[in-house]
């Protein structure tokens, strides 16, 4: 098993210290096109719901009087998810390292993940409907481990994401 | 040695024919066993007894029929030129299966308790990435089984080939450091204290079969009469045949899964075997461990049963997780198979715990089952006494809280210098071992209200699973993960 040189290993005091630090790495934002496919989507589903609503409303006998105190919650629960997808877009980030990559995303639970490039299986771009219209892609990275390990990176230019692809899978090769 | 015969299509060992027929009625048996126990529960009058013993020929007939065919149609032979196994199989409509030499990666040996009453071995190819993983030939005679293995092997370009001859050529260097097996009197003690809630478990899914099966008859009036007078009469002693019942479940369970249960050490690696009906064989790399886990309770402790789980990664295009559970090992063997695979030795260098509010958050969440209860007895009209709902809840809330405590004390991030363990569990101890440089990624997370307390939970993606430490110091956490990034980009080499 050759995976650890000793010579490089073994006797090397570790200066915590001078680890590089991942918190200084400045993180590109997404597109500002993403922040508008966000809000299509959550306009589509309050569109969606709303309808809903107003058809059991019309079909409904009883229990009427709890309809605009159920609306009024509904339209607060949109609005909160409106908000969030501000908040979202001005936090989300991503930053290329030469050895991995990093992946922030989240506002009521931030989550950051940064994966090595000699951990990647293969890297992916994928554009949904709503990417297509906007002219955005998602850039898709695979690891071995598992759906929690992988990260997919929206709202990006598809030129940048082209170039990140190529890039991450130079490094993926040099590695091997 | 007569191989040239693997070149032709060639059919299983004779007795294979027995093993497709026994592998035929045990299906048979298996769909069909809740008729038997229909049929001896009720009188029968002769005419349906003999319609009955007709119909069980026809299918045992059938069966045969079907077992012979099979059985004549399933050939394989070895094409040379074009560099293949090929397999063809299927009684109705027809298979070929060919295998490419450097698809291959391994070829295993396995019997089950029919197999080695008659003698045969099944043949397992294990193949790289392609979603049909393993073919497997059911009958071989020992002497074909080694030989198709070897020539399987001669042909194929992979590291294990490699493996192989090693294997071959050091084969009076492979010597047996330790060994280790499970004998009766353990099997039985690991039985007996082990997990009652997967015996019952498994007697629950019998009854509801059971019950489930037999429905269609339970609008005869006299058949709800029956069910009723078994079925529902809660005694004494019923409770306890009902208690005896899981015990032996659990045991003849354990039996099952672990008899013969035997680790062999050599200095090529190491080796696990067990089971009654399923005789598993696996070997064990070190370089293949992705995770390790280390239980017991209070109980196993006392009597040195520790159990220890093992994820393997298989392949890297497809990591099916492959979890080996080896029970009932003494603390002496626990710490062999640790030496084995982190051949570094474990020594802490610095640890982790997580923050009080981790206690204060499990404790808030624990209170939600609570919020329902006044609704619930306001809507079903239920009038309990003050004192009860009082007492009820102090009972709840101190349990709550003292288990919560006792899990916040017994979680601990132990950080060496290659290896990170983690330590949970009340009652059953849990120890997690990860690689550092084995892992895949690793992740920080944050919700909003612990920002202001500078609080964050980190998570260790590895091939084999995540393991999450929760509610730690943000600085620690980060210094950690940059830690972690800094072993796993600079370790080369393969994780698997």
């Amino acid at each position: 098993m050759a995976f650890i040189n000793p010579v490089n290993f073994e006797n090397r005091q570790l200066d915590i210290d001078s680890l590089p630090r991942y918190r200084g790495v400045e993180l590109s934002s997404l597109n500002q096109k993403y922040l508008i496919k966000l809000n299509i989507i959550t306009s589509a589903g309050a569109i969606l719901f709303f309808i809903g609503l107003g058809i059991t409303y019309s079909l409904m006998e009883t229990y009427k009087d709890l309809f605009p105190f159920l609306a009024i919650l509904v339209l607060l629960i949109f609005l909160g998810s409106y908000y969030r997808n501000f908040q979202v877009q001005k936090r989300n980030g991503y930053a290329i390292r030469e050895r991995d990559i990093i992946f922030k995303r989240g506002f009521i639970y931030k989550k950051t993940t940064i994966v090595p490039f000699n951990r990647v299986q293969h890297v992916s771009i994928e554009r949904d409907f709503p990417d297509k219209i906007l002219g955005i892609s998602t850039l898709r990275l695979f690891t071995a481990g598992g759906s929690g390990s992988d990260i997919s990176i929206p709202g990006l230019i598809p030129q940048i994401a082209n170039n990140m692809k190529e890039e991450i899978s130079k490094r993926i090769s040099s590695d091997e | 040695m007569n191989s040239s015969n693997f070149y032709k299509p060639h059919r299983q060992s004779k007795a294979g024919m027995i093993l497709v027929f026994g592998n035929s009625l045990y299906k048979l048996v298996k769909n069909l066993w809740f008729l038997g126990i229909y049929f001896f529960m009720k009188e029968q009058t002769p005419q349906t007894i003999m319609l009955s013993i007709v119909g069980a020929l026809i299918l045992l007939v059938l069966a045969l029929g079907y077992s012979i065919l099979y059985y004549l149609k399933f050939t394989f032979f070895i094409d040379p030129e074009r560099e293949e196994f090929v397999l063809q199989k299927g009684v109705l409509s027809s298979e070929t299966i060919s295998l490419p030499f450097d698809k291959i990666q391994r070829v295993n040996f396995k019997r089950n308790l029919l197999q080695r009453i008659i003698g045969v071995y099944s043949i397992l190819i294990d193949t790289a990435g392609s979603k049909e993983e393993e073919v497997e030939i059911k009958a071989l005679s020992k002497a074909k089984a080694e030989e198709l293995s070897e020539i399987l092997m001669n042909h194929t370009k992979t590291e294990d080939k490699v493996d192989q001859k090693i294997s071959q050529d050091n084969k009076e260097e492979a010597a047996l450091n330790w060994q280790y097996s499970l004998n009766i009197s353990q099997l039985l003690k690991l039985g007996i204290s082990s997990n009652y809630i997967r015996g019952l478990l498994l007697l629950m899914t019998f009854y509801l079969t059971l019950k489930d099966q037999l429905f269609l008859e339970q609008f005869f009036p006299s058949e709800m009469d029956v069910v009723r007078n078994n079925d529902f009469g809660i005694t004494p002693w019923t409770i306890l045949l009902l208690l005896l019942a899981v015990v032996i479940v659990t045991v003849a369970d354990t039996f099952i899964k672990y008899f013969k249960l035997n680790l062999i050490k050599t200095d090529l690696g190491l080796q696990v075997e067990m089971g009654l009906r399923k005789n598993k064989k696996v070997s064990l790399k070190g370089k293949r461990v992705q995770s390790m886990e280390i239980l017991s309770n209070p109980i196993q402790k006392r009597l040195d049963l520790n159990k220890v789980k093992i994820l393997l990664a298989t392949s890297a295009d497809d990591p099916g997780k492959s979890v080996i559970t080896i029970p009932g090992i003494s603390q002496t063997i626990v710490s062999r198979i640790k030496q084995y695979v982190y051949n570094d030795q474990i020594r802490q260098i610095f640890q982790i715990v997580p923050n009080r509010m981790f206690l204060f958050r499990k404790i808030i969440r624990g209170l939600f089952p609570l919020v329902p209860i006044p609704f619930i007895i306001e809507y079903y009209d239920l009038n309990f006494r003050l004192e009860w709902i009082i007492m009820g809840i102090t009972g709840y809330l101190i349990l709550l809280g003292g288990y919560q405590f006792l899990f916040f004390r017994s979680l601990k991030l132990s950080i060496s210098k290659e290896i990170i363990v983690k330590y949970s569990g009340v009652w059953r101890r849990k120890k997690q071992y990860l690689e550092m440089w084995k892992l895949q990624s690793v992740s920080i997370s944050q919700p909003l209200w612990h920002e202001k307390q500078g609080l964050a939970n980190l998570i260790f993606h590895s091939a084999g699973g995540d393991i999450f430490f929760e509610v730690i110091d943000k600085n620690q956490a980060e210094i950690l993960m940059d830690y972690l990034l800094f072993k796993i980009e600079s370790t080369s080499g393969e994780w698997m």
